[in-house]
């Protein structure tokens, strides 16, 4: 997939966190980091997900109004 | 009537259940190429039920934003497709049992639902019985390739049984 960009708002604090872990040396820049902690994020909370739009699955179906 | 996007989940999984009716109950049913070419390629046969109304459609070019979201979710065509095909029908379900691709549309602020929600919704709309998708979900470990944790289905089928006979008790 090619490379796009895209324009994204962060709290004063967690974007001063970012660019202490980029001068660290741990990540080139902050799309790499951003991009790593979506893929984290999703490969540690994938079941817990799951589970969460299951359950939301049976609330829709019992209770929704569409 | 509901308007709904298609993801290759759905599709398969209601096939593979026999419960590919309960989809009736939506106005109209979009699958975008991609997820169309692999349901003909893994289930071609919930393409061709004659009451559902499928209708494949190109999807628009993805947003740039999408990209960047499918890109990180590692998102595969036939998702980024259904999600770009959201955009163009915002008020529209995304059907989908995918994880990543349903955080995606959290994060678009489309509402999005599974297999299981479809089922459950078939019976408010009065395609299936109470009785009929308790034995689905409880027959699903062993015909579908839909998993669920086996504790969580076990759950959501007895939740499911004290709902109903609570209800018909009113």
């Amino acid at each position: 997939m090619s490379e796009v960009k895209t324009t994204i708002s962060l709290p004063t604090g967690l974007a001063r966190q970012i660019q202490e872990q980029i001068q660290a040396g741990w990540f080139p820049d902050m799309n790499s980091l951003v991009v790593e902690a979506l893929r984290r994020y999703l490969e540690t909370h994938r079941d817990e997900l799951m589970e969460r739009f299951i359950r939301e699955d049976v609330e829709w179906g019992l209770q929704g109004d569409d | 009537m509901i308007e709904a996007v298609l993801d290759a989940g759905p599709l398969i999984h209601l096939t593979e259940l026999n419960a590919l009716d309960t989809l009736r109950s939506f106005g109209t049913l979009l699958v975008p190429d991609a997820v169309w070419l692999e349901v003909e390629h893994h289930q071609p046969s919930a393409l061709r039920h004659s009451e559902i109304p499928t209708q494949r459609v190109s999807a628009p070019l993805p947003s740039q934003a999408l990209l960047v979201v499918g890109r990180a979710l590692a998102l595969d065509r036939g998702e980024i497709e259904a999600l770009s095909l959201m955009d163009l029908h915002p008020n529209a379900v995304l059907l989908t049992d995918d994880s990543a691709a349903r955080l995606a549309a959290e994060h678009r602020a489309f509402r999005a639902h599974g297999t299981i929600g479809i089922l459950i919704r078939s019976v408010r709309e009065g395609i299936r019985s109470q009785r009929d998708v308790i034995d689905i979900l409880r027959h699903m470990p062993e015909r579908s390739t839909l998993y669920i944790r086996p504790s969580l289905l076990a759950e959501i089928i007895v939740g499911l049984d004290n709902e109903w006979n609570l209800a018909s008790k009113k």
